[in-house]
């Protein structure tokens, strides 16, 4: 129910929403949660493995009961958890894992199954029969297992990524980290303040508590006033820090739009957030424990802090009848606030034997809550007193364990906190993140005044480490509020107590576990579950640990913790990845022509990152075999273009080009010619192929080297590693230039009379014999010839800067078409360059040598190079090495398929009787059959056998003959034209 | 006589404005110079004499009118404009990349903001000044990034990767924009 004249919500802006198909109002400034305990809605979800009814436990991001699934247009966001939900105007919330309603829930039943369910019933119940387990008890789990649904449908929401750098991050916005920003903002430090609500305060915003003479509140806004008029601080709500990396690094979560109905476009849901800070304070505070005592999980019992939050923050009191239970003097604030806002308080149970109330209210000191009752909401708790058993009504239990310090980010780089026992909790290790220092509760710091003081100190001393020299100021005055706690965290009775409440694992699943033996922290987790839930156990750790210890007989620091690991809330994948889906999953290149080649409607291929055109489509084809054949055809009869600036192409100058392409290549490239291209092979250090190209030697000491698509960036890398490692002392520098050129073959008998119509000045065989090369012009821009040929026919590659690429490729095939020719697409080529026995990497795939290809001859006795020595190792050549050898099908019609292994022909195809591979194939319409590369033992020495090809996984078994690996025109009678 | 046209890298998809940003495209000369050894005085000295402009030092861009030189890499500067190619070519390696990078100019009041979603840089006013250049990732693509102005960048990506740049582009800049029509 709303109290008047309690919280800081905005009672004039009234927004309407609906729970469980049912209207609702809430104010502005609400959360979901706390709109839903305005209107007395203490049901709000199942848990997940008893579908015991649960309510709100807390009022932050740790909460473990109240998740519901939020509905946005098409999308839904399941495991929402009510407590950090900004309430909207027309939030659509259902609960979920309860089935046919919230009230009845089917699955309840597990509740009664409950003595056959215990921790690690799994493990052992559906052992047998061993056929059962696919048939029958994998389906139930994974019908039963599972919490909230996807709207299975395509996540239109947008997530992004960003960036962040700064000084100093100051992880949380209450006391603490309002003084530290404060603090280190006006010593000159550029500040970034996250923090996880949308208004800042932290606890200031749900005490009872003066600070500087003002109320908290008060206090924390004009603080953020400064603040947010300093041109050095970022002040980042609705941001959770999730994590600690090296370098100073911190994941943060920003939800941008999960408070709006209807978000601007292009507006993202979430920002996952990377910032870099040189300094980091972690001032997140503490969360609240609770204790477990029998049937401790009914909705109404919460946390006793999320009950002033409620009350002070919100307006809303969770009940008309409150009672409270706790170990510490902290419990009382809650029972002074319900008091003094006109709630009444039926009971303060304290299990310690000295206590004090601090307002008008009665207190059982000595006591402790052995049972409660309400099925659906609470009815009333049973306490033990002076002996006795006493039943008190109430509608609401608020719940103090006392105070666990959030150190989780300070130990997400292995570092393990340390058990304080004033405070009965585990508090930071000094120097567990490098950079990151720890003030407030999250350092144990119970008081506000000492909250106030260490964000200040270590604000200073940051500043001071960052070179600054940051003037001093008067602390503002505040509570001293000491806190007293007597450690204490199960009750013995009747029933079952919830430790962590969000996977139902109970006390007694603790002690089962420490019975048989899981006595490790670690083992226990895995064996309970507990800790293992979206809340990671921030509710239930520490206490879990506690009854381990005790069932154990050890104490809580030898026990220890498990282990904090990143995010430190649910962060969705979606954030995560962010940008990282549709366009934004890797760059796409385009080629110059790809406009011209999108309007003749060829099929892409992917090549690299390269978008290629497959085969071009003409009127009547209707498979792409068509297509190809007739591309092949065509630039075997007349000419046909194709752009092959995917190719990598380095430029290279400099005195001692020459030896250093010496070094890199296995054959001599000191001896090309100006004007004259050689094909060269390069070599790995390890004496394996890396790649294959073309040299062109432009001037003195002036060359252009062409690498494979797929290799342009290793080879360069390679090159760049050579250079800089190995041969400093050469003057020779290279450049990347596969951009800056768009280069087109031209191939076919009439290559040279289609180049001769558009180029400035005419060619002959004399100006550019095969292999020459030399500058052109091309319609007054200047291009550069290369008389080349991956097709085996009369071809050059005419290349023109980029901008000129489109222009030239539509002008290219203007001439071709007018002389019977065309463009022709990677499938074309692919089986022009098989026809003539040429290798791509399908061949060269890194683990082939120069002597498997047979260029072993090319390694040039004269010089060294690069892998010369290593490709000499016995191994690396002799018949023992599978050989480049072309297969023809006996029988021309029957397939021959890339990937399959060779077998002798009588051998049985198993790996043992191996003899080689098939790497590329094609159906050949010059020769007029299926062709392909293969490697085979002692290839070259079999050439005429016939061996078996078996392709296991399609069951297909072809006869082939081996072969020359060159199909067509063996003397390059065509490319020399 | 065949004439050839010029596209620019973006196919002129250049500019837009999104909010505060907008976005040009730059089209002019560029090349890399490396210096052959021992020439790195004399080659200063051409641009100084010719440019007149300083060598730039790593990470810095300099500039005179429409003329830049700027740190590239380990070894080569850019020049971008007129510049004295021939005399720079005796005493360095000179290539021209002029068609092989989009070169993209971002400006506006929230233009920081928008990096900020591109790039893992410090784009801070006090770390990333005016006259400073650095080589870093946009989203998946290696580029240089130049900051010309307080509120004024240089984006250089592959021009092959041009409509990637302008997908991601303006993806953040939609999104800086939307953020601030937010309540």
């Amino acid at each position: 129910m709303r109290i008047a004249g309690k919280g800081l919500i905005d009672r004039d802006s009234v927004l309407n929403f609906t729970f469980n198909n049912k209207l609702y109002q809430g104010f502005e400034g609400d959360t979901l949660a706390s709109a839903l305990l305005a209107n007395d809605q203490m049901l709000i979800g199942r848990s997940f493995k008893y579908h015991r009814p649960r309510g709100i436990m807390t009022a932050g991001s740790e909460e473990p009961n109240g998740l519901v699934t939020v509905q946005r247009g098409r999308t839904q966001e399941p495991n929402t958890r009510a407590t950090v939900q900004q309430l909207y105007e027309g939030l659509v919330a259902r609960p979920q894992n309860a089935w046919p309603s919230l009230k009845y829930d089917f699955l309840g039943i597990n509740d009664l199954l409950s003595p056959f369910l215990a921790a690690g019933f799994y493990y052992k119940t559906f052992m047998w029969p061993k056929a059962f387990w696919e048939r029958v008890y994998e389906p139930i789990i994974r019908r039963a297992a599972g919490l909230g649904e996807l709207a299975e449908a395509y996540d239109h929401d947008l997530y992004e990524k960003a960036f962040a750098h700064c000084d100093v991050l100051v992880i949380g916005a209450g006391p603490s980290g309002l003084m530290a920003a404060i603090t280190a903002a006006r010593a000159g430090l550029d500040v970034i303040l996250a923090d996880e609500s949308n208004r800042l305060g932290g606890r200031l915003l749900s005490e009872v508590e003066e600070v500087d003479g003002v109320t908290g509140r008060i206090w924390a806004d004009a603080i953020l006033v400064e603040l947010a008029r300093l041109s050095n601080v970022r002040i980042m709500t609705n941001t959770t820090v999730t994590g600690a990396y090296d370098q100073g690094t911190y994941g943060a979560l920003e939800r941008v739009a999960h408070h709006m109905h209807l978000s601007p476009e292009g507006l993202p849901l979430e920002t996952f957030w990377r910032i870099a800070a040189r300094k980091a304070v972690l001032c997140a505070g503490a969360l609240e424990r609770q204790i477990a005592f029998p049937n401790n999980d009914r909705p109404g019992i919460m946390t006793a802090s999320a009950m002033r939050t409620y009350l002070n923050r919100y307006g809303v009191s969770p009940g008309q009848k409150i009672a409270i239970f706790g170990n510490n003097s902290d419990a009382h604030r809650t029972a002074r606030d319900f008091v003094e806002a006109g709630v009444e308080v039926v009971a303060m149970i304290d299990c310690r034997q000295e206590v004090l109330a601090i307002g008008n209210y009665t207190v059982y000191a000595g006591a402790e809550v052995v049972g409660t009752s309400g099925r659906l909401g609470l009815k009333a708790v049973t306490i033990r007193h002076n002996g006795a058993l006493k039943t008190i009504e109430c509608d609401a239990l608020g719940v103090s364990g006392g105070w666990n310090p959030s150190v989780h980010l300070t130990c997400h780089m292995n570092g393990r906190p340390v058990w304080n026992k004033d405070i009965a909790s585990f508090v930071p290790q000094d120097g567990a993140v490098p950079g990151l220092s720890v003030a407030g509760a999250a350092a144990g710091e119970m008081s506000t005044t000492g909250a106030l003081a260490q964000g200040y100190a270590m604000a200073q001393a940051i500043a001071r480490d960052l070179g600054k020299r940051p003037k001093s100021f008067d602390l503002p005055l505040a509570s001293e509020g000491p806190y007293e706690i007597t450690p204490f965290w199960d009750v013995d009775g009747k029933g079952r107590a919830w430790l962590d409440f969000q996977n139902d694992v109970t006390t007694k699943d603790i002690k089962q576990a420490a019975q048989e033996n899981f006595r490790s922290v670690e083992h226990m987790k895995r064996y309970t579950t507990q800790g293992m839930a979206t809340d990671q156990g921030k509710n239930s750790n520490v206490n879990a640990l506690a009854v381990l210890a005790d069932a154990t007989g050890r104490g809580i620091p030898e026990t220890g913790t498990t282990t904090f690991r990143p995010p430190y809330i649910p962060v969705a994948m979606a954030a995560l990845g962010a940008g990282g889906h549709a366009k934004g999953f890797a760059p796409e290149r385009f080629l110059t022509s790809d406009a011209a080649t999108q309007e003749l409607k060829a099929p892409m291929i992917e090549a690299g990152l390269w978008y290629r055109p497959s085969y071009f489509p003409q009127l009547g084809e209707t498979h792409w075999r068509q297509s190809c054949d007739r591309e092949a055809k065509m630039v075997r009869k007349t000419v046909g273009i194709c752009d092959v600036s995917t190719l990598g192409k380095i430029d290279i100058q400099g005195p001692d080009a020459a030896e250093f392409l010496d070094f890199l290549y296995i054959n001599s490239v000191a001896s090309l010619k100006v004007g004259k291209v050689r094909y060269g092979l390069m070599l790995r250090e390890d004496g394996h192929v890396m790649d294959d190209g073309t040299c062109a030697r432009l001037g003195e000491h002036y060359y252009l080297i062409t690498t494979t698509t797929a290799a342009a960036g290793q080879v360069m890398r390679h090159m760049d590693f050579v250079h800089q490692a190995l041969r400093s002392d050469l003057d020779v520098s290279f450049t990347s230039v596969t951009e800056h050129w768009a280069q087109f073959a031209v191939a076919g008998p009439a290559a040279r009379d289609l180049l001769n119509g558009i180029l400035t000045h005419t060619i002959t065989d004399k100006t550019f014999p095969f292999m020459g090369c030399g500058a052109v012009q091309v319609g007054g821009v200047d291009g550069r010839l290369f008389r080349i040929s991956f097709s085996g026919e009369h071809a050059y590659e005419l290349a023109v800067p980029a901008g000129y690429g489109d222009s030239l490729f539509r002008l290219l095939l203007d001439q071709a078409a007018g002389m019977g020719g065309g463009p022709y697409g990677m499938e074309a080529l692919n089986v022009l360059r098989i026809e003539k026995g040429f290798i791509t990497h399908a061949e060269i795939d890194g683990r082939t040598t120069a002597f498997d290809i047979g260029m072993a001859q090319m390694i040039s006795d004269k010089k060294d190079c690069i892998g010369k020595t290593m490709a000499a190792r016995p191994g690396l050549i002799g018949p023992e090495r599978d050989q480049l050898v072309g297969l023809k099908p006996v029988d021309a019609i029957k397939k021959i398929i890339p990937g399959a292994h060779l077998f002798e022909t009588g051998a049985e195809p198993i790996r043992q009787n191996d003899q080689g591979y098939v790497t590329s194939m094609c159906y050949s319409p010059t020769i007029k059959s299926f062709i392909a590369q293969a490697f085979l033992r002692d290839g070259r020495n079999r050439i005429g056998q016939t061996i078996k090809m078996v392709e296991h996984l399609s069951g297909v078994s072809t006869l082939c003959e081996v072969c020359d690996p060159v199909f067509f025109d063996p003397e390059g009678g065509r490319l020399r034209g | 006589m065949v004439e050839l046209s010029f596209l620019s890298a973006t196919g002129n998809k250049l500019p837009i404005k999104i909010g505060n940003v907008s976005a040009t495209e730059v089209n002019a000369t560029l090349h890399l110079v490396a210096p052959f050894h021992g020439k790195s005085t004399q080659a200063a000295t051409v641009v100084k004499r010719e440019m007149g402009l300083d060598w730039p030092g790593v990470h810095e861009l300099k500039h005179r009118g429409k003329s830049y030189v700027l740190w590239f890499d380990h070894s080569h500067i850019a020049v971008m404009g007129e510049a004295p190619l021939a005399k720079l070519a005796r005493v360095a390696a000179v290539t021209d990349v002029s068609d092989g990078w989009c070169i993209v100019d971002v400006y506006g009041s929230d233009v920081r903001d928008v990096l900020a979603r591109l790039t893992p840089l410090d784009i801070r006013e006090q770390h990333f000044k005016a006259g400073m250049t650095q080589r870093s990732m946009i989203m998946h693509m290696q580029a240089s990034i130049s900051c010309l102005e307080k509120s004024q960048f240089r984006l250089m990506v592959f021009r092959s990767m041009a409509r990637t740049l302008l997908h991601d582009l303006t993806t953040a800049m939609e999104s800086v924009a939307a953020r601030a029509q937010k309540v």
